[in-house]
């Protein structure tokens, strides 16, 4: 087709549009959505029996607080993405995996220092409703911040498709904080960090499909 | 852009002939004289339509649209090198010996008919290979493209034929 008649049929096919909200107004409808659930959840599982006390316990606060800015930051960045030309730096987005990367860290700094760190990491503390809070409520979030992705335009969709990931996961492992009674550092690598690196990796492989907008994938397949 | 939000089919129109020569002009300015510049352009066209709910009017549009025409561009440079990189050079090839069997079977006037609905680049590019047995060189020359850009057209009218002709056999 030449270029000529390439613009008479898009220019035939256009109709009014209405321009997606700016990025900050749809960050701020997606965390008023998966806050919402958090705490939803929250209240209906129950906080921990300890959590005022916890809330005064500074390596409480620091692990939910690097796992709240993480998903803040990851949710910013995701949606930045979704727009051409949004993203003047990408700090944003390296920003979020240092916070992630950061509060595994800590825990693993906490899991060597309290030594025995092999021992008490082999014998797999996992609880299963932690990894159940987590995906569930990765998924919730995670499905409309992936269709909010869609209805816009990423230009680079590994990227975007992990942070639409990210975003979330990190909310729910927030959440999941405030529910878990065990404060044991090889329980929160077991079954609060290897989910949401494990659905921040799995996020990245499948969603990168997901985001496809540009009809690349289709005229290959044909 | 802003007219065009509101339904202006004509600003639309306006505003992405206003952008083919733009893209045009930047796509050159990094490539060089690529034949498959109008492909960087199309895509980008495509591109603009598909994500332009995504552009908003109190931004400017510059960062917006080079953003896209540089990705696309990339994709496309991607596509290009997969593309030569599964290409055997037609310089190099072996000259296929005839088999009077085979010819037999050859509907001449069918390959005639084939190769005039080829557009007129490749129908030119095959013919100098093929009928007057010019080498790539020689023809790079004559139409003033690049060796590998012969190469290239020249294995897309082959794809384009074997499809016209009904052939499943490939060629590399």
């Amino acid at each position: 087709m030449k270029t000529e008649e390439l613009i008479v049929k898009l220019a035939s096919t256009s109709g009014p549009w209405t321009p997606l909200a700016p990025v900050r107004i749809r960050v701020v409808r997606w965390l008023m959505l998966s806050v919402g659930v958090c705490a939803l959840t929250v209240a209906m599982v129950g906080a921990r029996a300890d959590i005022l006390p916890s809330l005064q316990d500074p390596g409480f606060v620091t692990l939910a607080l690097a796992t709240l800015a993480s998903g803040l930051v990851a949710s910013a960045a995701g949606m930045m993405l979704g727009v051409p030309g949004a993203e003047r730096t990408p700090l944003w987005r390296i920003v979020a995996v240092l916070l992630t990367a950061g509060w595994a860290l800590l825990l693993l700094a906490r899991l060597v220092s309290g030594g025995d760190a092999w021992p008490r990491l082999a014998a797999f503390p996992n609880h299963w409703a932690c990894v159940v809070e987590i995906i569930g409520l990765s998924a919730i979030s995670g499905w409309v911040f992936f269709a909010m992705l869609r209805r816009a335009a990423p230009l680079q969709r590994t990227w975007s498709a992990m942070l639409a990931t990210l975003a979330p996961a990190a909310l729910a492992a927030t959440a999941t904080q405030i529910m878990c009674p065990i404060d044991d550092p090889a329980h929160h690598i077991v079954s609060h960090v290897t989910p949401v690196a494990l659905l921040a990796v799995i996020g990245t492989l499948a969603g990168r499909r997901v985001l496809e907008w540009t009809g690349d994938r289709r005229r290959r397949s044909r | 852009m802003q007219l065009a939000q509101r339904g202006d089919q004509r600003a639309y129109a306006s505003l992405l002939v206003l952008l083919t020569g733009v893209t045009r002009q930047f796509a050159r300015s990094r490539l060089g004289a690529v034949v498959w510049i109008d492909d960087v352009v199309q895509e980008t066209l495509l591109a603009i339509h598909r994500a332009r709910q995504t552009y908003d009017p109190a931004r400017p549009f510059a960062p917006w649209f080079y953003a896209i025409a540089s990705s696309r561009m990339i994709d496309v440079i991607r596509r290009e090198r997969r593309v030569a990189s599964r290409q055997v050079a037609t310089d190099v090839l072996p000259e296929p010996v005839a088999h009077d069997t085979d010819r037999d079977d050859i509907d001449i006037d069918a390959v005639h008919a084939a190769l005039a609905s080829l557009p007129p680049r490749q129908r030119e590019v095959i013919e100098r290979l093929k009928f007057r047995d010019e080498s790539v060189r020689e023809v790079s020359s004559g139409l003033g493209m690049s060796e590998s850009a012969v190469k290239v057209t020249a294995h897309r009218g082959y794809r384009a034929l074997r499809r016209l002709l009904g052939g499943t056999r490939r060629e590399d």
